[in-house]
């Protein structure tokens, strides 16, 4: 995600604030719709696949994440089909049952949701993306504490993996107690305090008062007016009529 | 009389719990020398270093910076002025890309962007990290981040250069890389280290700290081959000062 982010587009361009905005008023418009509605969905696929082409980032990693998050996302949705048995369409001869219909908007509905987030993240970068959400409003704690977590994570995750390998060695093939466990997380959460002390000394050391200083000034131009006002137009059109159904009855009538 | 890049004149420190990790120490460090601060764990190295640029209070005791005495209202002056480098890296290098690391100081410092730009280029140029500027730390080898976290400390053009265990988890080629560059930096500079063969390399003078005290101060040579001195607090003689380092041939 990161080299994605250092990546050089129009998209990329963007003030990290309108990618905020069109984001959120994209998932808001999604997940606004009612759990059997398919057809309507389908033009919000083109907000993401458009931002994938002009942005150019490798699209291989977003599905990656996408995979990684859906298990639970599916299985909200898995027990659909079996409690809600009450056929809804008929293609042909075959019947599809309500439950299914809402399992497939669900899915839907994570898919582009996430996409939407995920192209966000690696179209902006996650320190660009902070400035952006300080610059909304969202209180400067909030905002210097995801920073940090980002930072953080892969760090504390090395420390957890490090402590879990040295006593799986010392504790031989046999699976561990589970207060293990609870003896291993209790250290880690102290082992991270002692660092967070530490990095709070670095900051101190520097200069750090409360706030943190940014290299880039954001600026809110044309480009972005029209980007926020032109996809929420979009989104309002597609929530209130269902562009799929009259782009179908139009291409109908041409044909016929 | 000249003015001294730092003066300390019997500091004491206490942390809350009762600990006496400082008692009396006194030394005067001049523009432009290299001086190694060296003693067993627990000796107070780390706590000394933390009040040079100010972070602990001074209890007892003063400490002047370029003759400026060190107080509440003078710290955030004295912070431009003495640049503290810690142990580990990753403490260090908390924003997400090198160059945005690097320019964390000079921003606080309420610097243009320009010069925050041209400040960033020369301190990476000077590690040699300019090729590196995009990445993130954890993408960084350990002799990398080590010149990385050196790097965010000279963008802010600090007179004085703190540093704490500079060597530790280095290889041996960056090991030799950071002594040629600590050799290389014209700024005056205290390392605190267990590394001595490194304190022989760098530092023309050595100050020994033991149970908070400072008991040895003088010529590193004479005090580093002293073999009663080292052993009483727990150091020793480092095989450097007997046999010809064998990287110095290089």
């Amino acid at each position: 995600m990161d080299d994605a982010a250092r990546m050089d587009s129009s998209i990329h361009r963007l003030d990290p604030r309108t990618k905020i905005i069109g984001t959120l008023a994209f998932i808001v418009t999604v997940m606004s719709f009612d759990r059997y509605t398919v057809s309507a969905l389908t033009p919000f696929v083109l907000y993401p696949l458009l931002l994938l082409a002009i942005s150019r980032i490798p699209v291989e990693p977003i599905l990656r994440k996408i995979l990684i998050a859906a298990p639970f996302a599916l299985l909200v949705g898995a027990f659909n089909p079996f409690f809600d048995r009450s056929p809804m369409l008929h293609i042909g001869s075959f019947a599809v049952s309500g439950g299914w219909i809402s399992f497939t908007t669900i899915a839907l509905r994570f898919f582009l949701t996430v996409a939407a987030a995920l192209i966000l993240i690696a179209t902006t970068g996650m320190h660009r993306l902070c400035a952006g959400l300080e610059r909304l409003g969202v209180p400067r704690a909030f905002v210097t504490q995801l920073l940090f977590l980002y930072r953080y994570l892969f760090v504390i995750s090395g420390e957890g993996s490090r402590m879990v390998r040295s006593v799986q060695l010392r504790a031989g093939p046999s699976a561990l107690p589970v207060r293990t466990y609870g003896t291993l997380v209790g250290t880690l959460l102290l082992r991270s305090f002692d660092r967070a002390e530490r990095v709070h000394q670095a900051m101190i050391a520097r200069g750090y008062d409360g706030s943190m200083r940014r290299l880039e000034s954001q600026r809110f131009g044309w480009r972005d007016g029209m980007f926020v006002c032109g996809w929420i137009l979009l989104f309002v059109a597609a929530r209130r009529w269902n562009l799929a159904e009259l782009l179908g009855n139009v291409l109908g009538r041409i044909a016929a | 009389m000249k003015t001294s890049a730092i003066d300390v004149r019997e500091l004491s420190f206490a942390y809350p719990d009762g600990t006496q990790a400082l008692r009396g120490v006194s030394f005067r460090v001049e523009p432009g020398e290299s001086v190694g601060l060296v003693g067993a764990n627990g000796a107070g190295k780390s706590t000394l270093l933390l009040h040079l640029n100010g972070y602990l209070p001074v209890q007892r005791g003063s400490i002047d910076v370029a003759g400026i005495p060190l107080t509440a209202a003078s710290a955030k002056e004295i912070r431009q002025r003495v640049g503290l480098i810690f142990q580990d890296p990753d403490d260090q290098l908390f924003m997400p890309t090198v160059e945005e690391d690097a320019a964390f100081g000079p921003l606080q410092m309420g610097l243009s962007k320009e010069e925050v730009e041209r400040r960033v280029a020369d301190a990476l140029e000077r590690v040699g990290l300019s090729d590196r500027r995009a990445r993130p730390p954890y993408r960084l080898s350990a002799g990398e981040k080590r010149a990385a976290a050196i790097a965010t400390v000279l963008a802010m053009s600090p007179e004085v250069l703190v540093m704490d265990e500079p060597s530790t988890h280095l290889d041996p080629r960056s090991r030799r890389r950071l002594i040629e560059l600590l050799r290389a930096l014209p700024q005056t500079r205290i390392i605190a280290t267990h590394d001595l063969e490194l304190v022989v390399e760098t530092c023309s003078r050595v100050l020994v700290l033991s149970g908070g005290e400072l008991v040895a101060d003088g010529p590193t040579d004479a005090l580093l081959n002293d073999e009663v001195l080292m052993l009483r607090h727990g150091l020793e003689r480092p095989h450097i000062l007997q046999h010809r380092h064998p990287h110095e041939a290089e």
